[in-house]
């Protein structure tokens, strides 16, 4: 007798000595079925939540499409001639930009990509020698897990095997969640056409790579800045380099593992910050920060309901009966 | 139209790889070097190598096999016996840069070894930026210094 309402207590707010002698065995069971269901309940959930985080760790393991292609550019190398926004132009068919391509004076102010221009490269002072500026071309980094793909309501957004992320305009409705997204401040709205939204940005010159070509930026750039091949060996080969000629290279390939690792890979002579290159990036992917909460809101939405209108019903039966 | 163009450009491409000349100068070295294998947007360079020569430090500041430890030989460019060497160092042809310097821009082009293009203007680079030069403050610097725009009416042709 004296244990039953030690055993209450902690399960179910059932004042002790409330329940008449006879019913005590019965107000147990009651108690403990009420408590296995909310421990039911909290295991499901648990499970849902726990289950959830463990996919979410697999993707990261997941080597996915292992001969996707990918971008090198070396900013040691990069000149400034802004050949590759010409090629970049040519090859999208962009309209005819209102400065020349050859016009230094683009470079005062820091550009990032447009409706009109999908890569763009901007001037920093060079604090190893200020005769040499340094300069950073700046495009769709194409994440291999992208942000603006799982931001995108409407699915938009595509992770080719290529690896280029590709965006179709015919589903999009113009939310620009994707824009918020992004890490890299990529993707750009036409602001020129209202009734039509549009989101662009790079798209690695896919038709060109499906073709067996190479993006248009890579093949013009006369200083071989920006190299187009698999991304494994592109890794391989910055690593080279790097090993080659440790005091041109900051021991580091921006992309490698940034956001879960991008398509475009970077090397740099300064610290990446200094460029401009956000320094906050996490190594998981962005989709990992949502993805387990985001997963887990259809169940509790469906099964918590369902659980706690279970749990509401029998002890309201029960207060019912008394 | 299109197919037109690319088969234009190729034709172009490789009928100006085979097309580099020379004249020669004093002491066997070439005095210019005609720049064209690669013509497409601009006219070929006009490389005065003479005057390079008497300016640069050495051959090395230029040819990176000079006093690399990656180069093996001197046949490997030098295609000569050492009799005949001694007496020309460009007898028995050099070999050329296009022969490690792939000229093609395919998949993978330029990722361990810089493309004919990209080690022709890193090797102009090496003092023709900051140093001599407005390449890399003005990107005017390339016609300035060194290329010509090909005609108009050949970039028309192509379009």
């Amino acid at each position: 007798m004296a244990d039953i309402p030690k055993r209450n207590i902690p399960g179910g707010n059932v004042p002790e000595g409330q329940h008449p002698s006879g019913k005590n065995e019965e107000a147990g069971k009651a108690t403990l079925s009420r408590r296995r269901v909310l421990q039911t309940l909290a295991a499901a959930g648990g499970a849902t939540l726990v289950g959830a985080s463990a996919e979410v760790f697999a993707d990261n393991k997941i080597k996915g499409w292992p001969d996707r292609k990918g971008m090198l550019t070396d900013l040691t190398e990069c000149v400034g001639c802004r050949t590759c926004e010409k090629a970049c132009n040519r090859a999208n068919g962009l309209p005819e930009p209102e400065v020349p391509f050859d016009e230094k004076s683009v470079f005062e102010k820091k550009r990032r990509p447009t409706a009109s221009a999908y890569t763009v490269v901007n001037r920093y002072e060079n604090p190893k020698s200020s005769d040499k500026p340094l300069y950073r071309k700046v495009q769709c980094n194409h994440c291999n897990e992208p942000g603006c793909a799982s931001a995108c309501p409407v699915r938009a957004y595509t992770k080719t095997p290529e690896g280029a992320v590709l965006y179709n305009k015919d589903v999009c409705f113009g939310c620009r969640y994707c824009m918020v997204a992004c890490p890299f401040y990529v993707p750009a709205y036409d602001y020129e056409s209202a009734l039509d939204p549009r989101i662009v940005k790079c798209t690695m010159c896919h038709g060109r790579v499906k073709n067996g070509g190479i993006p248009a930026c890579a093949e013009a750039c006369p200083v071989g800045a920006v190299t187009f091949g698999k991304r494994s060996d592109l890794i391989r080969a910055a690593r080279e380099r790097i090993r080659k000629n440790p005091d041109r290279y900051v021991d580091h390939i921006f992309g490698e593992y940034e956001v879960g690792g991008t398509s475009w890979l970077y090397l740099s002579g300064v610290p990446f910050d200094r460029l401009d290159f956000p320094a906050n990036l996490v190594e998981k992917p962005l989709v990992e920060q949502t993805k387990g909460f985001l997963s887990a809101v259809p169940l509790v939405l469906t099964i918590w309901p369902a659980l706690l209108g279970m749990c509401y019903a029998s002890t309201r039966n029960k207060e019912g009966k008394e | 139209m299109k197919n037109a163009t690319v088969v234009v450009m190729a034709i172009a491409l490789w009928a100006g790889v085979s097309a580099a000349g020379e004249k020669a100068g004093v002491g066997n070295v070439p005095k210019e070097l005609v720049l064209g294998s690669l013509s497409r947007v601009y006219e070929p360079v006009r490389f005065n190598h003479s005057g390079h020569v008497s300016t640069a430090g050495g051959c090395a500041d230029c040819h990176h096999q000079h006093g690399s430890t990656d180069v093996r030989s001197c046949t490997q460019c030098h295609r000569t016996d050492p009799s005949a060497f001694k007496k020309n160092v460009n007898a028995g042809m050099l070999k050329p840069c296009r022969e490690c310097h792939s000229a093609s821009a395919g998949p993978g082009a330029g990722i361990d070894r810089p493309t004919l293009k990209a080690a022709y203007h890193q090797a102009c680079f090496k003092c023709h930026r900051g140093d001599v030069g407005t390449v890399g403050k003005d990107p005017k610097g390339c016609t300035e210094m060194c290329h010509v725009p090909a005609a108009q009416a050949r970039l028309d042709g192509k379009k």
